[in-house]
């Protein structure tokens, strides 16, 4: 394992398809809380995102000996299945988000800075403050415009990847990129 | 707000989600992913194996198609003087060995040219190989009378030679009689008793043609060598 850990991600994929498991789990845990944070930003409900989760690391496990390093990262590989099953999550469940309510967003910052360890009392409140605002600001956000800004937040694409990621032109992608992040400042002026 | 402040709020806002997927999800994850590498490892070293396998087999098949050609090759060159010095005898033959000789059909029987006075009215035609010998000059019947000893003599000691030959054994003791025995090649082994193979010549393990073949329980075989005097 001592070995894995300087090794990249996509030495990592390559050992895995060849039988070492130690690799994968190396890999997962790399990438696991990017990927699980973006999913649960957009779909907004931790059971589908969850299930998302799952699909998209079973897809990675199982296309693993396909996969080729022909010149795209494997980050970008793994949040092109993610965007994929998050899109599908989404598809599927479309009416349950357009009802979700400020009380959900509340609840579920309230959940996320649940045991965090923090020494001031203030600056947790603070922080819930801060990513409360940000769940909101994101919530309020268009869809597309909520992915590629959670695109280069998490997964940390370049606009080139994030329009491979979903399926649309750089021009495209790097405007609704513009918008997501102008509208976000606008949003959260008030939390600096 | 500038656009550094933005990534620097979602970094520290971020850092502050203790959100995690459930620890079921995680195990099924990893679960899945241990099933596939061991599957993996699985096909990896079965792959060699079978590879390993269709090879063995290639070789043993190999040996079975190498073996009676490598016998026959053998008892080909341990014949060859035998056959070359039948085809001498033939060429300038005596009057005992004319009568003694079977009737060749030959279709086109052309009457042979007179050989010797013993032979002439004898209506034997030549052999197709053996060219017709040119007519013989007056006096060459005596001659040849005369060196039918010395070519007995010769063909005795060629006889000696080939049944020598015959008999020859490679690097493990084994004369010819005995390989083509060890493959059941029962017309090579006839042939080669016909032509004086010795039955009775035992392989460095001391093991006689006859012991061989009573080992493979051939049937055929034991009758034949048997039947040639092997013990």
């Amino acid at each position: 394992m001592e070995g894995l850990a300087a090794a990249s991600d996509e030495e990592l994929l390559r050992r895995f398809a060849a039988g070492e498991a130690s690799a994968f789990e190396l890999l997962y845990h790399r990438h696991e809380l990017r990927v699980y944070r973006y999913l649960l930003r957009n779909l907004r409900d931790r059971t589908r995102a969850q299930d998302a989760l799952q699909e998209t690391w079973f897809a990675v496990a199982r296309d693993a000996a396909r996969y080729q390093a022909n010149g795209a990262r494997f980050t970008t590989w793994l949040f092109t299945i993610a965007h994929h099953r998050m899109i599908d999550a989404l598809r599927a469940a479309r009416a349950r988000i357009e009802e979700v309510s400020t009380q959900m967003i509340e609840s579920h910052a309230a959940a996320m800075t649940h045991g965090v360890g923090m020494a001031e009392p203030d600056v947790a409140a603070i922080a819930s403050e801060q990513l409360e605002a940000l769940l909101r600001a994101l919530a309020i956000l268009p869809e597309e415009q909520r992915q590629v800004f959670l695109l280069q937040q998490e997964a940390d694409l370049s606009v080139e990847d994030i329009a491979a990621v979903c399926g649309c032109s750089f021009e495209t992608a790097k405007s609704r990129l513009r918008y997501a992040r102008s509208k976000l400042r606008e949003l959260l002026q008030d939390c600096l | 707000m500038s656009e550094s402040d933005l990534d620097r709020l979602y970094r520290r806002a971020s850092a502050q989600d203790s959100s995690r997927p459930d620890a079921a999800a995680r195990k099924a994850i990893l679960d899945q992913a241990r099933q596939l590498a061991a599957q993996a490892q699985e096909k990896k070293h079965a792959t060699p194996a079978r590879a390993s396998r269709w090879r063995s087999l290639l070789q043993a098949v190999r040996w079975q198609i190498a073996a009676p050609v490598a016998a026959a090759l053998l008892a080909g060159i341990l014949l060859a003087p035998q056959w070359r010095s039948s085809q001498l005898t033939q060429v300038a033959p005596t009057s005992a060995n004319i009568e003694r000789a079977p009737p060749l059909a030959a279709p086109q029987a052309a009457p042979a040219p007179a050989l010797a006075p013993a032979a002439a009215g004898a209506s034997v035609p030549a052999p197709a190989r053996v060219p017709p010998p040119p007519a013989a000059p007056a006096g060459a019947a005596s001659e040849e009378a005369r060196s039918a000893p010395a070519q007995r003599r010769q063909s005795a000691a060629e006889s000696s030679n080939a049944a020598a030959a015959i008999n020859a054994r490679d690097a493990n003791g084994r004369t010819a009689l005995m390989i083509a025995v060890m493959h059941a090649q029962l017309s090579l082994v006839r042939a080669l008793l016909a032509r004086g193979a010795d039955p009775n010549i035992a392989d460095a393990r001391g093991r006689t043609p006859l012991a061989v073949a009573r080992i493979e329980n051939r049937r055929e075989l034991i009758d034949v060598l048997v039947a040639a005097g092997a013990r």
